[in-house]
């Protein structure tokens, strides 16, 4: 059991890791589309968190059973987004469209926290304490599925971007706004179905993380910056490269956390972070237009 | 030769003669508000010395002023050494961190969203160390003793006037440079710089070097405004004075104000600061609806951003030069 305790903490937080390769691809996909930044992402993935964890209090519905829910909802929330506020700032200097961001998430935090307070929520049932064996360690179950799920959802996202004909859409939308429009792609409603697409995947992101992680109204804070830094060590609306993003940053969380303690942990993927865009400014595996 | 002030002067002056008597005339509560639009408006201001001049945009400005806030704090209780002093050293401090991001991240000529990003990583890893270095009162931060009102020990508690005041010279000091800067090479350079750098570089200015210059200002005059607050709140934590929302409060001023404008942190933080502190005393104290604040901040930034991006400064100045305009011009202004 010595042994395996360092490999289970680590094992943990690259099991994290999946969770926010999911919102990373999310994010992606939108910059990579329409080269808007996202920084509402968190907050979206908050708002699925708190669905999920009502389904289970109210209705005692399995906590995985709220994606029915969740994914359809915060499609429907950022389709509405796109179109009452996105849409305005295409085009717009990034730091404009930061700004409108992040004041969206101050909106949607504040709401929670006038909606459901202050308390930290967290689900309790047999499944969010299981745990499973994978030779010597023990990995927790709902932290383990959430990262098969995470890995599955951005496996879609990848494959409808590249393999079916709405995917071509995009991705011709994407290389020339003008040029996809003069073929009769009606742009708007692509931007709209796309920015939809990237909240879903935060929502898909919230429900699966709300198993093993506490709900409270400025969770996002937690998963925003890391957001970020996945998605900058992959590489800028690189949808594929979010995966790896999300375990080196879940990997340096995991090892900073056993070797220096948990208080520091936060800063080492701080620092990978500014050593990567030290050597490689464009992330690890490159910029990329969807 | 020179009559008097030009008279686009006129409005600010008559502004700064209602600030310097107005104290006496307000209740504890609103002269707390007006501190705070003080002093975030010389927030905002150190602020846009570099990000809106140089157009080089930061979101950790917070790990400067927390550094500042630290500084004198922690000389003050732990070797009686004067706010005001620590003040200055805090300035040095944070000067020195700002060189060091400086010239870390205009080193390899980052811009955009990966420059934001940095700057919020630089100063997330000055509020992680806060939290583990232990003598500096750890994650619980730093308490001071309360003791009796003295300029030396930078405290007011009966008459809390002289906090007004002293907000009210930093903010003009603050303008006073910002002015000059404007009004120099260095603005000049500046403002190149952030409309087209390598134009600008390719007219022989160094980039990276007047880049450096503006952080270097803009970082050692926030932690000024730091050390105001520690000795103001008395309290000090690093999630209180360096979390990414204190960067973001830091921010919100100018950008809905009117970035690159000098008009624009002061109008941002009469703007916000009041929908704070009025939300947070009325509206949260009798309702207890927290976070009301934000919910109105937050949508505001949002409007600004979509109906308004070069901040609502614009609108003031249509205002004022319509004022001006219908203002008969007596006589020729002379050179």
């Amino acid at each position: 059991m010595e042994i395996a305790t360092p490999v289970q903490v680590i094992a943990n937080a690259l099991l994290l890791g999946g969770v926010y390769a999911l919102i990373a691809a999310g994010f992606n996909v939108i910059y990579g589309v329409m080269d808007v930044i996202n920084c509402a992402q968190a907050d979206m993935m908050m708002i699925a968190m708190y669905i999920s964890f009502w389904i289970f209090e109210l209705y005692g519905l399995h906590p995985l059973s709220a994606i029915v829910i969740a994914a359809p909802l915060l499609f429907i929330v950022g389709v509405a987004v796109q179109r009452t506020v996105i849409d305005r700032l295409l085009g717009a200097p990034l730091f404009i469209q930061a700004v409108a961001t992040i004041g969206l998430g101050y909106v949607l935090q504040n709401l929670a926290l006038l909606i459901w307070k202050e308390d930290y929520r967290m689900i309790w049932t047999e499944y969010t304490t299981a745990t499973t064996a994978v030779g010597p360690i023990s990995l927790s179950l709902p932290r383990l599925i959430s990262f098969a799920g995470s890995m599955i959802m951005i496996s879609i996202l990848y494959f409808i971007l590249t393999r079916t004909d709405f995917g071509r859409i995009i991705r011709a939308t994407s290389q020339s706004r003008e040029a996809a429009a003069l073929m009769g792609i009606n742009v708007k409603r692509v931007y709209a179905i796309v920015f939809g697409m990237g909240v879903a995947c935060a929502g898909i992101a919230g429900v699966l993380t709300s198993t093993f992680y506490y709900t409270y109204p400025t969770v996002g804070a937690v998963f925003l910056l890391r957001m970020f830094i996945v998605v900058v060590l992959g590489g800028c609306g690189n949808v594929l490269a979010s995966i790896a993003g999300g375990i080196i940053v879940g990997l340096s969380e995991g090892v900073g956390a056993f070797l220096l303690g948990p208080s520091w942990k936060e800063a080492i993927p701080m620092v990978i972070f500014l050593i990567v865009l030290a050597i490689k400014p464009t992330g690890i595996f490159g910029e990329k237009k969807v | 030769m020179k009559m008097g002030l030009p008279s686009k002067f006129y409005f600010p002056l008559i502004l700064l003669i209602m600030a310097v008597i107005l104290p006496p005339f307000l209740t504890p509560f609103f002269l707390h508000v007006a501190i705070m639009i003080i002093l975030f408006a010389y927030l905002g201001t150190a602020w846009n010395i570099l990000c809106g001049y140089t157009g080089k945009l930061a979101w950790g400005h917070a790990a400067f002023f927390g550094i500042g806030a630290y500084t004198s704090t922690a000389l003050y209780m732990f070797h009686g050494i004067t706010p005001w002093i620590g003040m200055l050293i805090g300035a040095l401090l944070a000067a020195a961190y700002g060189a060091l991001c400086g010239a870390f991240l205009f080193r390899f000529g980052l811009g955009g969203h990966y420059l934001v990003i940095a700057t919020i990583a630089f100063a997330e890893i000055v509020r992680v160390i806060f939290i583990n270095w232990a003598e500096m009162g750890g994650a619980w931060g730093l308490l001071m003793p309360v003791i009796p009102d003295s300029w030396y020990d930078f405290q007011f508690h009966v008459n809390r006037a002289p906090y007004y005041y002293i907000a009210l010279a930093m903010l003009l000091l603050i303008l006073s440079i910002e002015f000059k800067i404007v009004k120099s090479r260095l603005g000049y350079y500046f403002i190149a710089i952030r409309d087209d750098e390598s134009m600008a570089e390719s007219l022989g200015i160094n980039a990276f070097k007047y880049k450096l210059i503006a952080m270097v200002i803009s970082s050692a005059l926030t932690a000024l405004a730091g050390t105001f607050y520690a000795q103001y709140v008395l309290y000090i934590a690093p999630d209180t004075v360096m979390p990414v929302a204190m960067s973001t409060d830091i921010l919100i001023g100018p950008v809905v104000g009117g970035m690159g404008t000098i008009a624009g942190p002061i109008i941002g933080a009469m703007i916000i600061q009041p929908i704070h502190e009025f939300t947070r005393a009325y509206v949260i104290g009798y309702t207890k609806m927290a976070g009301l604040d934000y919910v109105v901040a937050g949508a505001l930034m949002v409007l600004v951003a979509v109906l308004r991006p070069r901040g609502l400064v614009e609108l003031v100045e249509k205002a004022y030069g319509k004022i001006r305009i219908s203002q008969p011009r007596l006589g020729v202004r002379s050179q």
